[in-house]
């Protein structure tokens, strides 16, 4: 996998002869000219990295505003970062550099918000009722079983970490091995057993 | 670690990633094989359900005009901002105050209007001051509000009720959802706890049984709370955050910006600002010199280029009143479905964490974490694995706990290289409970403001952390009460009250720790920290 190699996937578009949008620039094309001060395809860079991101961030945390908010921190920490030179396509994937970053804003946030809504709901423990061990949320879990996002919470994390970035970010194998820094067939196998799993957990759930 | 690889394009094939060739050949495979065909439509129904979850997320007008201005004012660009602006989807009202300030930082300020505006605003301000003095009561300065949250600690119940904001990130000009909040907390334990505001659901205490709520499942739950946990939250609930809220950081300053009077007692009205992550942030806080008591509070915060918001207010604080009868309502409302645990094994926890590996669930609990004098954290904790809703071992128990626990960072804060001496393991009926001395090897570490997360691992890489916590910090003679109680809480039944370390003992141990023959002998207690890449870990283990 090298970088050139995003522009050949069908979510990205792709340098000139993108099949989706013929005429349309790749990424690392945009974002030089970003980083350079050129917005001409600006609109299309953002829509095109900021919806996998916004989906993506939405499955962790089932708030499209602050997934939306987040999405935009991460773009624009990419184009400072392609502006600063800090971003070196030569060897570096974009995609698996973006949900590195996306990753990285995501717990910041998720910390943040432990300790935010302290601050602006006034105590911690407010934060801390969503860290007890609490009947009451077993027994909404049960209460939740029959939908797939609750199937989803339910698999090993390493597991869960794949099916995110496959289904909601769209990810080839080859992005998510790289962006986890694990080998292609480890993530393979990991997406093979959540499969399973989610089919099982289904299926149990249904004949409940 | 695959199986074998035609499972690897088995997958590819069921997410729409293997080429045409291999598709061709592995449709002849699955033709002739039964087995691997029941797994391909396994795998088929299953990603059908996923990719049925999928959701058109895409980033909205409104946000990639959004990020397009943070772009450029990022690069402090504001004509290029107002071409960009004019093209896109901003508001009219924002980009207007944009251009504005665009304008204003072309042209000469108008000094002399500045000066008429200072000079009415200074002889008004004059004339206030005379007709305040001549005419009003004066404030009684009994106490001065650098110092007033110290009376939180001698209040015996706190009621507070108030109103926080919550502002669309997209358009930030749309009026803002307001949340109604409200908590009561008495002294020795009993609290009203709101989710979130108060519509969502609540938590009510009485310091014997904890009754949760949940609006938007209809569920209700009630269980035993031990009295040392619920005076222990408590305790927390008037020295945390919302005593900050309240009364300000001191660290801050406080500016008097105004009074009013409030029947025969003036208010003094203080502002706090200062400025955190692009954000500054203002509080207005109304004092009463003659109590010591903050009586309201308002709390804004603005971001550059955007107007400043109001945050929330809390406009009734009331102290030493009984609690409101409404407020705590232990029985399950109509309709909701009840579930009373009459026997729980987690009655007595602060915090807890959690995390599930090959059905089993590590559980991390901290009974309670306390500022030893600045110089040590004392630590009561219990690490257990749990089987379908089972505690089946307790993983350590025997060992060195410096093999499985760790300090991680977050949010930059520093870690420390300290030292980790177990005092005690007390068996409990449901599991054990371990006390330990978490002891910088640096004296001069302040273990107050820079506790990091508390992380266990066992060796197959299942690890759990602790949400960062910050040590309870309390006057001497309330120290050494907590500490003594929180030892007999776990204390087995019967055993001998000397088990209970004193504070004095743990100074003692402190003080040998962090003596200079304690620092060189490094081999036998040192912690050498290390950061753990969690998303890293376990690259051979597929199940992980």
């Amino acid at each position: 996998m090298n970088a050139r190699d995003i522009h050949r996937t069908p979510a990205d578009g792709g340098e000139p002869g993108n099949p989706g949008n013929p005429g349309e620039p790749g990424d690392l094309t945009i974002l030089r000219q970003i980083a350079d001060g050129d917005l001409t395809w600006f609109d299309v860079f953002a829509r095109r990295h900021g919806g996998r991101l916004v989906a993506w961030l939405d499955s962790h945390l089932h708030d499209h505003h602050t997934a939306e908010e987040l999405a935009q921190d991460v773009l624009l920490k990419v184009f400072k970062a392609a502006r600063d030179g800090q971003f070196d396509d030569r060897r570096e994937d974009l995609t698996a550099w973006l949900f590195t970053i996306a990753n990285h804003r995501l717990i910041d946030h998720l910390r943040k918000v432990g300790r935010s809504s302290i601050a602006r709901a006034g105590d911690m423990l407010d934060a801390l009722a969503s860290n007890e061990p609490d009947p009451a949320q077993t027994a909404v879990r049960v209460e939740q079983k029959h939908r797939v996002h609750a199937v989803i919470e339910q698999l090993p994390v390493a597991q869960r970490q794949v099916v995110r970035l496959k289904v909601f970010a769209g990810l080839t194998f080859a992005q998510i091995a790289r962006l986890l820094d694990c080998p292609e067939p480890t993530i393979k196998s990991r997406m093979r057993y959540a499969l399973l799993k989610v089919r099982q957990m289904i299926h149990e759930d249904e004949s409940a | 670690m695959t199986p074998d690889p035609i499972h690897d394009d088995l997958l590819a094939y069921t997410c729409d990633e293997l080429d045409a060739d291999r598709t061709a050949a592995l449709k002849a495979r699955l033709a002739a094989d039964t087995d691997l065909a029941a797994e391909a439509d396994a795998l088929r129904e299953a990603w059908a359900r996923l990719i049925a979850e999928q959701t058109s997320d895409e980033l909205s007008d409104g946000a990639v005009a959004e990020l397009k201005a943070r772009w450029i004012a990022d690069n402090d660009d504001t004509e290029q901002w107002l071409a960009a602006a004019a093209q896109t989807r901003l508001s009219p009202d924002f980009t207007a105050r944009l251009r504005a300030r665009y304008v204003a930082s072309l042209k000469p300020r108008r000094r002399w209007l500045s000066r008429s505006l200072i000079g009415m605003a200074a002889c008004l301000l004059v004339g206030t001051g005379i007709w305040l003095t001549l005419l009003q009561p004066q404030p009684t300065h009994a106490y001065d509000i650098s110092t007033a949250s110290n009376r939180l600690q001698e209040v015996t119940s706190l009621h507070v009720r108030g109103t926080y904001y919550v502002y669309s990130q997209i358009d930030r000009h749309a009026p803002p959802d307001a949340q109604h909040w409200e908590r009561y907390v008495a002294r020795p334990y009993g609290k009203y706890v709101p989710t979130l505001g108060t519509h969502t659901g609540y938590k009510v205490s009485d310091g014997k049984t904890v009754v949760r709520v949940d609006h938007t499942t209809r569920q209700y739950i009630r269980y035993p709370e031990h009295p040392f946990a619920a005076k222990l939250s408590t305790e927390y609930s008037f020295r945390g955050s919302l005593v900050e809220r309240l009364y300000g950081k001191p660290a801050y300053g406080y500016e008097l910006v105004g009074t009013e009077r409030h029947r025969d007692r003036i208010i003094e009205i203080y502002e706090q600002v200062h400025d955190s992550n692009g954000t500054r942030r203002r509080n207005l806080l109304w004092f009463d010199p003659s109590t010591g008591y903050v009586t309201r509070t308002k709390y804004y915060a603005k971001r550059a280029d955007e107007p400043e918001h109001l945050v929330g207010e809390f406009d009734t604080v009331r102290y030493n009143v009984p609690p409101p009868p409404e407020l705590f309502n232990f029985e399950p409302p109509q309709g909701y479905s009840a579930t009373v645990l009459d026997d729980y094994p987690y009655d007595l926890v602060l915090a807890s964490g959690a995390a599930t590996k090959d059905g089993k669930t590590l559980k991390w609990i901290n009974h309670c974490i306390f500022n030893i004098n600045n110089r040590a954290v004392l630590l009561g904790w219990a690490l257990v694995v749990e089987e379908n809703g089972k505690i089946v071992d307790e993983p350590g128990l025997h060992s060195d706990p410096d093999d499985m626990f760790e300090l991680q960072s977050y949010n930059d804060t520093p870690i420390w290289p300290h030292y980790h001496h177990l005092l005690r393991i007390d068996e409990g009926k449901f599991f054990h409970s371990r006390w330990s001395l978490i002891i910088p090897q640096d004296p001069h570490v302040d273990v107050s403001d820079s506790f990091p997360l508390l992380r266990f691992c066992l060796q197959d890489k299942h690890c759990v952390s602790g949400m960062g916590y910050p040590p309870l910090t309390l006057e001497p003679a309330k120290l050494r009460e907590f500490v003594e109680e929180a030892q007999r809480a776990t204390l087995p039944s019967g055993a001998d009250e000397d088990q209970i370390f004193t504070l004095e003992e743990l100074e003692r141990i402190i003080d040998e720790y962090q003596s200079p023959e304690g620092m060189t002998d490094a081999g036998r207690d040192a912690v050498q920290i290390q950061m753990t890449r969690v998303n890293m870990a376990a690259c051979l283990d597929p199940t992980y």
